[in-house]
């Protein structure tokens, strides 16, 4: 049995499509005309796992652009939310680039021709690599993305390598409680992460060392090719990528500053018209503040906009 | 799904194991459900809605539903997933969420499944915020069985903990004024929504589920019912102990089964673990399955 189900802003359904041997789950939120050309692929980090995001973001997005003549397609990754399989590795370094080109695909057999494709951390870096290998890309919106690579919690551990002194990283280790977990295997390579990022920090500040740590650099310390070369292949072909960060994102401040000054400068150089930076005050990573998580979906929305797609009984400027 | 002929509200994809999964959205127009039917291959010989937690707690605990209703569907039980209107891919706006509204979806979703699979033994299945609603919609009638997953045993103890959290975020950060509990609480009661950690609590949930017990929403009515606690301490805790008691007393046939672990707290760190390795997860599926399908062999 199928149902007509129109409401005066957008038309949804749910939608199945394989990748591989996967079977991936996804909403399509689509005009009010039920047809667009142009749609966006919105993908969350490691954090939220799930079609509707962190705190309904992604289904917010999809609703709200479907006023300006987008389909919006929020889906889940293979081993994630209502999709078959299951996630062994979870590495930034390895995004789920299969599942989006399986979710474009879809797309183009409902009509939709071109596409953009967001995402959040782990999200944006599956969006940069994804969009690499399609031609269909009109645009890739990268939201508080590391550049560098790290593995799931490492940002925190690096964190607290930095400010923690060594006394409190006793202190820590002497807390009864810390003497039960390390019954738990997970609770146990936490621990170890901790000890490896303070050394690694420790180490980096002996003069001698100093420059062997450097010469031998971790995916922590380098820009991660799989960030690097999809950005550069996009630039080439002039494909815009605008970049989304929070003012205290470390990514920005540590990590995307460092290479627009350095080792990207020619493709993050904002004047050739590819790159866009966009800031928003505070942290945007993680989106654990409702006012990260509406910055991102105004800026998404304001990006849709600024961007209207017309299409058969569709106004460019909206129609709902 | 051809979307220039037909708009489609539903879709259905057939599991290897050739159970079939039906997503839908049911209900009018900007009042919509999202609902997700997992139906066995072999005709149904019961059938479970299950009921999710709330705001971060739903996230993290939405693909354990997921596997339970495949599992379920491998035992020969139909599952029915939902989203409460005005939560997840339903429709509405979060500031009209209430406590009631969440017992009317799980109420409509009990119908659903009595019209889907009718003359066959009903189960409810709900974890944390989710176990109040399930218990909630449960003594709606006398023959729902029960199953709670870490159930929250009061709503305060649920603002709390999110308070709470809420301060340590902010001690983190080193925010200059953070914000009390009952400065939280105060906002509420203004009618003002307050932020907790990545999700907003508006003062319409807030209201409707002040004073709200697991004990008051469940009833004395006699009937099967699972409680699933996850303790590191390998004990019942104090307060759900009294309450088990009393259910005693009251004739409820109660089952308590303690898994070892931490304690699934809501709002807790995301933390990426590779599902097979997820042992306590796949511990609590297979028990619970179990259970229900014992439940429906005694039941026949």
């Amino acid at each position: 049995m199928t149902e007509t189900a129109l409401t005066t802003a957008y038309v949804e359904t749910p939608v199945f499509f394989d990748a591989g041997d996967h079977s991936l789950f996804g909403i399509l939120t689509l005009p009010p005309g039920g047809r667009a050309r142009s749609g966006l692929i919105i993908l969350p980090g490691g954090g939220a796992l799930l079609t509707v995001n962190r705190n309904r973001m992604s289904v917010r997005i999809c609703r709200e652009i479907a006023a300006f003549g987008y389909a919006g397609l929020r889906m889940d990754y293979h081993g994630a939310g209502d999709s078959t399989g299951s996630i062994g590795e979870f590495r930034l370094d390895r995004p789920f680039v299969d599942d989006v080109i399986a979710g474009v695909r879809y797309l183009q057999s409902v009509g939709v021709e071109r596409v953009v494709l967001a995402g959040s951390c782990f999200g944006g870096r599956t969006a940069l690599s994804t969009a690499a290998r399609l031609d269909n890309v009109d645009a890739v919106i990268v939201i508080a993305t590391a550049l560098r690579d790290y593995a799931f919690g490492e940002v925190k551990s690096l964190v607290k390598a930095r400010s923690w002194s060594l006394g409190r990283y006793i202190r820590e280790m002497l807390r009864p409680g810390r003497f039960k977990g390390l019954r738990h295997r997970r609770t146990r390579r936490a621990y170890a992460l901790y000890a490896r990022s303070k050394l690694r920090v420790m180490a980096a500040g002996v003069p001698g060392v100093r420059r062997a740590v450097a010469s031998r650099p971790t995916g922590t310390e380098e820009i991660s090719p799989s960030f690097e070369e999809p950005l550069r292949a996009l630039a080439a072909r002039g494909v815009p990528v605008r970049f989304l960060y929070g003012t205290e994102d470390g990514f920005y401040t540590d990590e995307y500053r460092a290479a627009a000054a350095g080792a990207l400068a020619d493709v993050l150089d904002e004047g050739r018209g590819v790159v866009e930076l966009a800031l928003v005050p505070g942290r945007l990573h993680g989106l654990t503040t409702v006012a990260a998580q509406d910055a991102v979906v105004d800026d998404v929305v304001r990006w849709a906009a600024a961007h209207p797609q017309a299409d058969d009984g569709v106004d460019g400027d909206g129609g709902s | 799904v051809t979307v220039d002929r037909a708009i489609v509200t539903s879709a259905t994809s057939i599991a290897d194991d050739g159970s079939v999964e039906r997503a839908e959205f049911t209900g009018k127009p900007g009042d919509r459900v999202f609902t997700y039917l997992h139906r066995p291959a072999s005709t149904p010989r019961g059938a479970v809605l299950i009921c999710s937690p709330l705001h971060g707690e739903f996230t993290r605990n939405y693909r354990r539903e997921v596997l339970l209703a495949r599992a379920l569907a491998r035992h020969g039980l139909a599952a029915l997933r939902f989203h409460y209107r005005f939560t997840g891919n339903s429709d509405g706006d979060g500031a009209n969420l209430t406590f009631e509204s969440m017992r009317d979806d799980a109420l409509a979703g009990l119908d659903r499944l009595r019209a889907e699979v009718p003359s066959v033994p009903l189960f409810l299945v709900g974890t944390r915020w989710g176990a109040l609603v399930a218990a909630s919609a449960a003594a709606a009638g006398p023959d729902v069985a029960v199953v709670l997953w870490e159930p929250l045993l009061d709503s305060s103890r649920f603002f709390k903990e999110a308070f709470r959290r809420r301060l340590v975020r902010d001690v983190r950060r080193d925010v200059e004024a953070p914000a009390s509990g009952r400065a939280l609480e105060t906002r509420l009661e203004a009618g003002e929504g307050v932020d907790v950690v990545a999700h907003r609590i508006d003062p319409a949930l807030y209201r409707s589920a002040l004073g709200r017990t697991l004990e008051a929403e469940l009833g004395s009515t006699p009937r099967h019912v699972l409680v699933v606690q996850v303790t590191p301490t390998g004990s019942v805790r104090p307060d759900l102990g009294r309450l088990l008691a009393r259910w005693d007393e009251a004739d409820l046939r109660v089952d308590v089964e303690i898994l070892h672990g931490d304690h699934m707290a809501w709002l807790g760190e995301d933390r990426f673990e590779d599902e097979a390795a997820q042992t306590r997860t796949h511990e609590l599926i297979d028990l619970t399955a179990r259970w229900i399908s014992e439940r429906v062999e005694g039941a026949s």
